[in-house]
């Protein structure tokens, strides 16, 4: 038949841990070491003149096939939860500052920005000239704009900028934000989704949100979305940056089960990979065409429980469940040596962690007592919400289900697709649901809206004074030995009241052909589509 | 008389495509529980249930919604996907050339098994290549097309590294990768067609065979290959294209595993994503296209049927 | 010598029919006697076991977590059957009697009872299924309501035809004399001449079912975890075709060898019952 197609092999299960399951997340912040940064420029290499499926319609064009375990549910960074959405986020919008791969802030939008001495008032300088896709011009009023439906109570983005009391613009090209108290991760929370900025003329346009037709300033314009399957963008020839960017279109392809994914990638019709389960990592590297690309994860995988209702209002119901965990055995089986057993949200990659706290064995005797205490002495059955068509959440629900029967906890498992699934969560329809964080350099981004009241990833409805005052201190705090013991206290407290259930951490893990370039691994794991290509 | 029969013939879809749109709209209220609250959720405010139920018209009288959300049907509006407000006309049309032309491929792929293998099947009956075909129909029947469809992934994807393992390349992209990339799902829809269609072949050959016309061919001394092609096969290619035609439901559901199997975006992959999505609203206009698209096909089979031979007009219905 | 021994007999003369009959009987008593057939527990899960290949303790090898593929492969046979019978039982005793009504009483009820029937056979049975599956929610119960009510139309129409026929002949006019009521000439004469072609639709409705029900739970809307059938172990296995090709090799057979069972029976069941091939 004329085409050579490479291998089609693997299938193997996996992960779970950081890239496998998330819900949200963003850039990594600033300031402290957080995990390395591997680069994995790929050395030329031939192949055809695009990565992962063909040419685009227009001959001799250069495109990029990338592939996301999930569908990108919303195309609005006021209204999205996740991960895979701020994937696609890369092309099509700009932030007003962005990272370098050692996780400086660089600028973005702005060109540059001054913090007042106190660190209550920063003031950005916008890049002048730049047009939003519609050909309408970005301005600090749309910063303002923007900045305020982030602000909405109904915007996840909410938590991530409560501490911001006021945005001006005083200029055309000058924005002011003061802050209610000092907050250090602002910087890198306005270098995700916070700080991106959409078209005000598209948002009015499309009724309030836009989720049909992203309209932004990035490298990248929207082409098409089919639901469930991809998202399409193409170059955005009057980009403000210039020669960028280099590819002629990205598609961003659905895979939800890891295993097809790897197959597509070994036949050529993936670019990129975004999360590689580790059982395949071995897999992987023995083909030549690849690149295998890891870096310590910034999350963790575990499972949310709603507090609001039975079983899980109960207290010792939540330490029943968690006691009856086999840690440690959950992640040999689901991977093997790449990730490593937790119980807070802080992964061994980051300062936050304390190895002083143990990760306890699984407890069957405590856990009865726990039920006892609850009430409940004979077990009690729940329902585990998981993301559908995921043989790896599938995988893993198995084994926690076996491990709750043990001791008579008889969990049902339910299967959503991931974003009806992000959408109940955020409803808080759900009883239990096994999804996790990608995860943020700056510990308060892993745990301040999981874990504090009302915060906007606190989907369980956790509500403890002690924690909450407990976070705040972290947040405010400059200290990061002062900063790391009150973790340690969070994660003690986390302990014994189980606002959710931390399970492992991970290594956040891509496979590429070799014939893209230009790819540098951000831990945030995020693909800066702009300055990639691929060769011809 | 063609004219006659064809009016008929489609008057008689108009009480079927009525109640067909009755069981597709009645599926909303086979939702366990208030439909907007499933779809909302149990935290729900109630004003937001309220809306949605507005929205829905579930607030309305029940033969009064029907009646509304058929007038907006015959104009062509399905409504819009409960996940991200895309109308559904639009995903529908994203979907079902998709699905039409993997239908297609699998329809002419089973057509290339199955006629000469019903052919040959036929008129070398009781040879080792009729016992062959024959048991191979049988398996063909009974084989699921979701196993053969991952035999076939691990056999030539997998093993063999001739084929990929999934994935949908569109045609405007590569015509020829387009064609690859359905091969394998083609087939593992194709094969129970096949196998429908030798046997039915085969016994409408040997049946023909038996024909006095037949005979006289034979007698007049007309060969062996020419009674079976100039004779034979076009009669007995009537009872094989009526067969062909009621498989095509059978063609569809097997397209639904497939799609899924092969990561391919049309309708059956639709259908079992809104499943999962509780998008309600897609799934209730891509199960009345399906039904839309079997009824007109059997229309279409009558026709087909009438033409090949005039007399089934006047027979009127087909029995089947 | 009676119809029905001549029917036994032109039944048990065809090979391919006592295959089938052979492989169902097989498949029922590995449903019934799964406890004591099953080496070991079908949802006990191994972690030093995991993905293992056939052998070692193990005849077909072991799953992703560690369970054994030989007892899940033979409890699995339980969920197939169970669903068959379940499904098609619902489907006779719902479409059998409208279908001896509407033939019998013909006019406004056979008209109204046959559009509908119509109207239904216009959707795609697995479609059909799908979608009353997918709303009424996942789990064993509601794919088996899904499952019969998708067979229920065919019924009907066999029946119907079956009564047009049958209500013509003397033996109907004669019981009609002697004042036989209606249900008493339904079921008391009619069901009774016209039990085998119900009993070739039914047998050939249940591979359609073990089909139908394979299908739902690949599709994650059957039978839930950890109660194995061989539609979930199919769909696990496909992420697992390049190291455990195993996995996928022993569910697919087994539903294609259950198919295989009840449509030869119902092919042989035809012939010995000599009913006309509906097409």
């Amino acid at each position: 038949m004329g085409i050579t197609r490479r291998a089609l092999l693997a299938r193997v299960p996996l992960i779970l841990t950081a890239g496998g399951l998330l819900a949200a997340c963003g850039g990594a912040a600033a300031g402290s070491g957080g995990a390395a940064t591997g680069t994995a420029t790929a050395a030329s290499a031939a192949a055809s003149a695009s990565a992962g499926s063909g040419q685009a319609s227009g001959g001799g064009s250069k495109s990029l096939t990338i592939a996301l375990n999930a569908y990108p549910p919303k195309m609005d960074p006021a209204q999205s939860t996740a991960y895979v959405d701020r994937q696609v986020y890369q092309s099509i919008y700009d932030s007003l500052v962005t990272f370098d791969k050692g996780l400086a802030m660089k600028p973005g939008l702005a060109d540059s920005w001054d913090i007042s001495q106190d660190g209550l008032t920063y003031t950005f300088h916008l890049h002048q000239g730049i047009k939003f896709h519609d050909g309408t011009p970005f301005n600090a009023d749309a910063v303002v704009f923007n900045t305020k439906r982030y602000q909405d109570p109904a915007s996840p983005r909410r938590t991530e900028i409560a501490l911001v009391e006021s945005v001006t613009a005083t200029d055309a090209s000058t924005v002011v934000y003061k802050l209610q108290s000092p907050f250090a991760p602002l910087l890198s929370i306005l270098g995700d989704r916070a700080g991106m900025m959409v078209s005000p003329d598209a948002v009015s346009k499309q009724g309030g949100n836009v989720n049909q037709h992203p309209v932004g300033t990035g490298p990248f314009t929207f082409k098409e979305m089919v639901q469930g399957d991809h998202v399409a963008v193409v170059k955005n020839p009057a980009y403000w940056q210039p020669g960028l960017p280099k590819l002629d279109s990205v598609l961003y392809k659905a895979i939800t089960d890891s295993n097809v994914a790897i197959a597509q990638l070994k036949a050529g019709q993936v670019g990129v990979m975004d999360t590689v389960p580790p059982n395949n990592v071995s897999d992987l590297s023995s083909d030549t065409q690849l690149v295998v690309d890891s870096v310590p994860g910034l999350g963790y995988a575990g499972f949310y429980v709603n507090l609001r209702t039975q079983p899980f209002s109960s207290q010792p119901l939540r330490q029943a469940v968690s006691a009856a965990i086999d840690r440690a055995a959950y992640v040999k089986v689901m991977f093997g040596t790449a990730a490593s057993p937790i119980v807070g949200p802080f992964p061994p990659s980051s300062w936050a962690y304390d190895s002083s706290i143990a990760v306890p064995p699984a407890n069957p005797a405590a856990a009865k007592q726990f039920l006892a205490q609850g009430g409940q002495s004979g077990g009690f059955t729940f329902t585990m919400t998981i993301p559908g068509g995921s043989p790896l959440s599938s995988q893993a629900a198995q084994v926690l289900q076996n491990m709750l029967g043990k001791v008579g906890i008889t969990m049902k498992i339910e299967e959503q697709e991931f974003g009806a699934l992000l959408g109940n969560l955020n409803k808080g329809n759900f009883t239990a649901a096994l999804v996790g964080w990608s995860g943020r350099v700056d510990p308060d981004q892993n745990s301040y809206s999981f874990l504090a009241t009302g915060g906007g990833n606190n989907n369980g409805g956790y509500s403890s004074p002690q924690m909450d005052q407990l976070l705040k201190q972290a947040r405010v705090t400059s200290d990061q030995a002062q900063r790391k013991q009150i973790y340690s206290q969070i994660v003690k407290l986390i302990e014994v009241d189980v606002p959710y259930v931390y399970l492992d951490a991970g290594a956040d893990i891509k496979g590429l052909q070799k014939s893209v370039q230009g790819y540098v691994h951000i831990p945030d794991g995020l693909f800066r589509v702009a300055a990639m290509d691929v060769s011809a | 008389m063609f004219a006659r029969f064809l009016l008929r013939r489609v008057l008689l879809m108009v009480p079927i495509l009525l109640i067909v749109a009755v069981m597709v709209f009645m599926l909303m209220h086979l939702i366990p529980g208030d439909p907007a609250v499933v779809i909302l959720g149990e935290m729900a405010t109630p004003q937001t249930v309220a809306a949605l139920r507005h929205e829905l018209g579930l607030d309305q009288p029940l033969a009064w919604q029907f009646f509304g959300w058929l007038g907006q049907v015959v104009q062509g509006n399905l409504g819009r996907s409960l996940i991200d407000g895309t109308p559904v006309v639009k995903i529908l049309s994203q979907r079902l050339p998709i699905t039409l032309e993997l239908g297609a491929l699998a329809f002419a792929s089973s057509a290339v098994i199955a006629l000469p293998a019903g052919i040959v099947s036929a008129a070398r009956r009781g040879s080792a290549a009729d016992y062959g075909t024959t048991i191979l129909a049988l398996a063909g029947l009974s084989i699921p097309s979701f196993w053969l469809g991952i035999m076939l992934i691990l056999f030539f994807a997998v093993q063999l590294h001739l084929l990929p393992a999934g994935g949908y390349v569109p045609f405007s992209r590569s015509p020829l990768q387009n064609l690859v990339s359905l091969i394998l799902p083609a087939l593992s829809v194709g094969v129970r067609t096949a196998a429908v269609m030798a046997r039915q072949l085969r016994a409408a050959l040997l049946e023909v065979f038996r024909a006095d016309f037949i005979r006289t061919a034979e007698a007049k001394g007309v060969s062996r290959p020419g009674i079976l092609f100039r004779h034979a096969l076009k009669n007995a290619l009537m009872p094989v294209v009526t067969v062909a035609g009621l498989e095509l439901g059978g063609l569809l559901g097997g397209i639904v595993f497939t799609e899924v199997i092969f990561d391919i975006p049309g309708l059956g992959s639709l259908l079992v994503q809104s499943i999962m999505q509780r998008d309600y609203i897609t799934l209730q206009g891509g199960v009345l296209v399906a039904a839309l698209i079997v009824v007109t096909v059997n229309l279409l089979t009558d026709i087909a049927y009438s033409l090949i031979d005039p007399r089934i007009q006047l027979a009127g219905e087909r029995r089947r | 010598m009676t119809p029905g021994r001549m029917a036994v007999r032109r039944f048990a003369r065809s090979r391919l029919s006592m295959v089938g009959l052979a492989i169902v009987v097989v498949m029922a008593l590995a449903a019934v006697f799964a406890a004591h057939l099953a080496p070991l527990s079908p949802i006990t899960q191994d972690y030093n076991a995991l993905l293992q290949p056939p052998g070692n303790g193990h005849a077909l090898g072991t799953d992703e977590l560690g369970r054994d593929e030989l007892a899940r492969v033979i409890y699995g046979s339980r969920v197939s059957l169970e669903a068959g019978v379940i499904s098609v039982g619902l489907a006779v005793a719902v479409g059998v009697p409208l279908g001896l009504a509407a033939g019998y009483l013909r006019g406004a009820f056979d008209e109204v009872v046959m559009r509908i029937v119509d109207a239904m056979l216009a959707f795609p049975f697995i479609i059909l299924a799908l979608a009353l599956a997918g709303v009424l929610g996942p789990g064993f119960t509601h794919a088996m309501v899904a499952i019969g009510i998708g067979f229920v139309p065919g019924f009907v129409r066999l029946v119907r035809g079956q009564v047009l026929a049958e209500r013509e002949k003397d033996y109907v006019a004669a019981a009609e004399a002697s004042g036989g009521g209606v249900a008493r000439i339904l079921f008391g004469h009619i069901l009774i001449n016209i039990l085998a072609p119900i009993l070739v639709q039914a047998a050939l409705s249940m591979s359609f079912a073990i089909v139908a029900e394979a299908g739902l739970s690949y599709l994650g809307l059957g039978v839930q975890p950890p109660t194995p059938s061989w539609g979930s172990m199919l769909r696990t296995a496909q992420g697992y075709l390049s190291r455990a090709s195993w996995m996928a090799y022993w569910p697919g057979l087994a539903i294609f060898l259950a198919v295989l069972g009840f449509n030869l029976m119902a092919d042989g069941l035809r012939d010995a019952l000599d009913v006309k091939q509906q097409l």
